[in-house]
């Protein structure tokens, strides 16, 4: 063996040590973040533990729209309906059929998962933008239909939804549930960017960038979008139960529009096509919750806490013109852009 | 591989008061290259649109190898070894050169029943170098890790000719491939469409560049306000006075090459008569319109360009 | 008979200004490709000032003359500040732009003037008695109003330069852009056009539907599902869409238990695209080819 050809091997396996670590470091980073939240948002202000766990069940809902809307380019605005569908079912399996919690929650995410696939089968037959428009209809007829029936508790709700005790551990305060909903969270992730990874994200993203071309590559353009349809579905479900033994009591906001308005704003904000943005968006709208709510005060009592709706709509606009592919995606770029530049430094040190 | 059998039968298409295609009958079933020509608006891309499902026929049929293709999903045509390319270049723009190859070989793949889903994950590797392969065949092997948004036109063009490759079609339809192209990409191309027909897939081009189609095709159809007018061996239909008249006359009284609204064509194709002496050369290109016109009448091919299709294929392969 | 006569009709009114949020959404999906999701907001723009200014005791006719300036500037606003400057964007980035103007109109509303529905009196007091039905002479105001409208926009777009400027985007934008017509400038053109038939629906409704800041997505969505029932690509389909969907709801109104009546609208919505798509819809699929 030449000093050439082992210099050339070495050269491999650190490539392929460096694509690896490439891969995993985000994972690392993310994982220390997750654990630091706990140290970080008992100690400072602005910040409580319970917004923590909000975050997190906002960015397992606002995860599916990821492959959907991000990849195979259509837009949900019925994702509340599947956060509501997993609530419900949680809620009310246990309350009034006595059901442990981990049935519950998957039956829930089951049916959503069912719900989602049924509709689509209907709804793909199509191309444009329509889904954005049936889902809406979906979301406010199951709002409505959810404030009128007697097994959802009409207007009040289902109240006393218990707390969890997953392995014989109550989880009695927000700072233990954070750890199962960020365990939740992380899983989500690694789930959604495998897909995204996959010959599947491949596939969703050949549907969305030219479909025309898609379909004639013998893309099945309707199973596609089907899939991630119910891949977004199933996640609001998860979120939707995670949220019901949080708060411990579901009602018909669970399925607003507001709601599914707030989880595409999460997406885009944060970057719709990648798994960090849901991360990063949740983070993002639910510190300009908090601001508002501080800086504010009388003005969110005076209009109903709608005020920061604002805040959200103006955060929405100015990512989407000047940072198209979201926070995360620009810092991406930004990120990428560095390494590449000490690369290139580096190539030319050597030399 | 036995040859593709195209059968049109009587195929209707109205879009509101307008057929774009009117009855149309056309049959073929030897293989290589089918040229598609006519002026604008005759019918063309709604053909191609028809057979790869893309448009839904108001009546008649086509069938490949006696199996109704009409009125199939987009991608169960594409299944059944029908591919295209398109005229407004539809490459999957956010993915690299290897995964827009890759996507119709991984939706191949999936589409077996029993490993279905994972039969892309198992094959990962094979699937990755057959893309490699293919994409080496268009000259595009030194690039597969580009964003294919990154690619210049002629670039992107050659990557859609190797994703409609990808899915081992029996049947191969080209939408005006060569416009917008320059000289000598235009030539590789040409090149490899014929090398395409000759290792046994029927191509079906469309095309608006006259010389490219009479050198490159076996067989040329006319069609004119979506019937057909005239259809046989290229010497055969530039000899057709119909066909003279009603679209090589008309068209060569300017300049074949022009492709009538395309300015980067038509810029191209000036440049090429001007500092070109061999294009000057070529009948189609000649200054004279007359000239070329009784060239072309003569059906006779100059030798070189005779040379290059019978010979230029094989060399490359 | 007199009841069900009754409910028809003042189902009509109403349905009238659905059809011109309807017939907003369905011309701006025309030219632009876009859902605009802010439509229902220039509605409740118009609505809102005109019962903010006629409750301040300026005249009338003044008051709705300024809310449908306003509302237009707002339509304009939108197109200049939002879509306009997303060169390159996709219809789904452009859909979701709309989306956050929606909300930032809605919003800025609720922060300027809360949250309290204004009342404001019918333009003429008084009824239409006929057959047994008393049909208060609002709803005429907004029939004729609507019939105005949709018969203007039907005459701009063919009978002018500009409507059929507007068309010609519709069909081809490439090609109309090598024929010297602007797609932006179209864009801006129709969303002004679509937020003065919101504006003036909005000003229509403001007796006999109370505004406040956050009618607007009702309403839009009302418009949504006539431009859908109608076909999205087809103005004089969304206007009649408006009508049956007015109808539907003053039978539900008057038949069924309350809550119910949006409920029929959004199952109507769902079950046509869920039903009728290629009837309904196929032509834009196809013109998307």
């Amino acid at each position: 063996m030449t000093a050439d050809t082992m210099r050339h091997e070495g050269r491999v396996r650190a490539d392929r040590l460096r694509a690896t670590a490439r891969l995993l470091l985000p994972y690392a980073v993310f994982l220390a973040i997750l654990l630091l939240v706990p140290a970080v948002f008992t100690r400072v202000p602005l910040y409580t533990m319970g917004n923590g766990v909000y975050m997190a069940i906002l960015a397992i809902a606002a995860l599916g729209l990821v492959p959907l809307t991000g990849f195979a380019g259509q837009i949900s605005l019925g994702q509340a309906a599947f956060f509501g569908t997993g609530a419900y079912f949680s809620a009310i399996l246990t309350v009034k059929s006595g059901l442990p919690a981990t049935p519950a929650a998957i039956l829930g995410m089951a049916t959503a998962g069912a719900a989602a696939y049924l509709f689509g089968r209907y709804l793909f037959r199509v191309s444009g933008h329509y889904l954005a428009l049936a889902t809406l209809g979906l979301g406010l007829v199951l709002t409505i239909v959810a404030s009128q029936l007697e097994i959802t508790g009409g207007t009040a709700g289902v109240v006393g939804v218990p707390s969890l005790a997953p392995f014989g551990v109550e989880l009695f305060d927000d700072v233990s549930y954070y750890y199962l909903v960020a365990a939740v969270l992380l899983v989500a992730v690694v789930v959604v960017d495998g897909l995204v990874r996959s010959w599947l994200g491949r596939s969703l993203t050949a549907v969305g960038d030219a479909p025309h071309a898609a379909a004639s590559s013998g893309i099945d353009i309707a199973a596609r979008k089907r899939l991630a349809f119910v891949v977004a579905a199933v996640l609001a479900a998860a979120a939707g139960s995670l949220y019901a033994h949080w708060a411990a009591y579901v009602d018909h906001h669970t399925m607003d529009l507001l709601l599914s308005l707030q989880l595409l704003i999460i997406a885009t904000v944060g970057g719709i096509r990648t798994v960090w943005g849901p991360v990063v968006g949740a983070f993002v709208v639910v510190t300009l919750l908090q601001v508002s709510q501080e800086l504010f005060p009388e003005l969110s009592e005076r209009v109903g806490g709608q005020a920061e709706i604002v805040l959200y709509g103006l955060a929405l606009i100015l990512v989407l013109l000047f940072l198209p592919k979201g926070l995360a995606g620009w810092a991406s770029d930004v990120i990428q852009r560095l390494t590449r530049a000490r690369a290139g430094a580096d190539e030319g040190g050597a030399r | 591989m036995t040859e593709a059998r195209l059968e049109i039968i009587d195929l209707t298409v109205r879009f509101g008061g307008v057929r774009a295609v009117d009855g149309l009958s056309l049959s073929h079933s030897q293989g290589g290259v089918l040229g598609l020509i006519g002026p604008n608006g005759a019918g063309k891309t709604t053909v191609l649109n028809v057979l790869s499902g893309a448009a839904p026929p108001t009546s008649g049929e086509a069938r490949l190898n006696g199996r109704r293709i009409t009125g199939l999903r987009a991608d169960r045509i594409a299944r059944a070894g029908v591919a295209r390319t398109f005229q407004n270049l539809q490459t999957f723009h956010s993915l690299s050169v290897l995964h827009n190859v890759l996507v119709p070989l991984e939706a191949r793949a999936a589409a077996k029943p029993v490993v279905g889903l994972f039969a892309p994950l198992l094959r990962g590797g094979q699937l990755r170098q057959r893309a490699a392969d293919l994409l080496g065949r268009v000259g595009m092997a030194d690039q597969l890790d580009t964003p294919v948004a990154s690619l210049p036109y002629g670039a992107r063009r050659r990557v859609e000719v190797a994703r409609a490759l990808a899915a081992d079609p029996r049947l191969v339809m080209l939408d005006e491939p060569l416009a917008g192209l320059s000289r000598a990409e235009s030539d590789d191309l040409a090149r490899l469409i014929r090398s395409v027909a000759d290792s046994g897939v029927t191509v079906l081009l469309v095309e608006h560049d006259m010389v490219a189609v009479m050198r490159i095709s076996d067989r040329v159809a006319v069609l004119e306000q979506g019937q057909l007018l005239a259809d046989g061996t290229p010497a055969e239909v530039q000899a057709d006075e119909r066909v003279r008249s009603a679209y090589l006359g008309d068209e060569l009284d300017y300049d074949p090459l022009l492709h009538k609204g395309d300015k980067r064509a038509e810029a191209a194709a000036r440049q090429r008569v001007a500092t070109d002496p061999d294009a000057a050369a070529d009948p189609g290109l000649a200054a004279d319109p007359d000239v070329a016109a009784d060239q072309e009448a003569a059906a006779d091919r100059p030798p070189q360009t005779t040379d290059r299709r019978r010979r230029e294929p094989r060399a490359q392969q | 008979m007199a009841e069900l006569l009754q409910h028809v009709l003042t189902g009509l009114g109403t349905g009238a200004s659905y059809a011109l949020v309807g017939l907003g959404i369905a011309l701006i999906v025309q030219v632009t490709g876009v859902i605009n999701f802010a439509q229902g907001d220039f509605v409740m723009l118009g609505a809102l000032s005109f019962a903010l200014l006629a409750g301040a005791g300026v005249h009338p006719v003044l008051a709705a003359a300024i809310s449908v300036a306003g509302a237009m500037a707002v339509g304009a606003l939108v197109n200049l500040a939002v879509i306009a400057p997303a060169r390159g964007a996709d219809h789904t980035r452009l859909i979701i732009l709309t989306i956050g103007a929606s909300i930032v109109i809605q919003g800025t509303a609720l922060v300027a003037v809360g949250t309290k529905a204004r009342f404001t009196p019918d333009f003429t007091p008084g009824e239409l008695r006929l057959a047994g039905v008393n049909l208060p002479l609002q709803y005429l105001w907004i029939g004729g109003a609507a019939a105005v409208m949709v018969t203007g926009v039907w005459l701009l777009l063919t009978r002018t330069l500009l409507g059929r400027a507007m068309r010609a985007v519709a069909m081809d934008p490439a090609a109309s852009r090598l024929v010297g017509i602007s797609p932006r400038r179209m864009s801006f053109a129709v969303f002004t056009l679509a937020a003065l038939l919101g504006g003036i629906g909005g000003v229509m409704l403001a007796p006999i539907q109370a505004p406040d800041p956050q009618i607007g997505l009702a309403l839009g969505l009302k418009g949504f599902t006539a431009a859908v029932v109608g076909g999205l690509d087809n103005p004089a389909g969304a206007v009649a869409g408006g009508l049956l969907i007015g109808v539907l709801e003053g039978l539900a109104a008057g038949y069924l238990p309350s809550g119910y009546k949006d409920a029929i609208v959004y199952g109507l919505l769902i079950a046509v695209l869920l039903t009728r798509p290629t009837g309904l819809l196929r032509t834009i699929a196809v013109a998307r080819v």
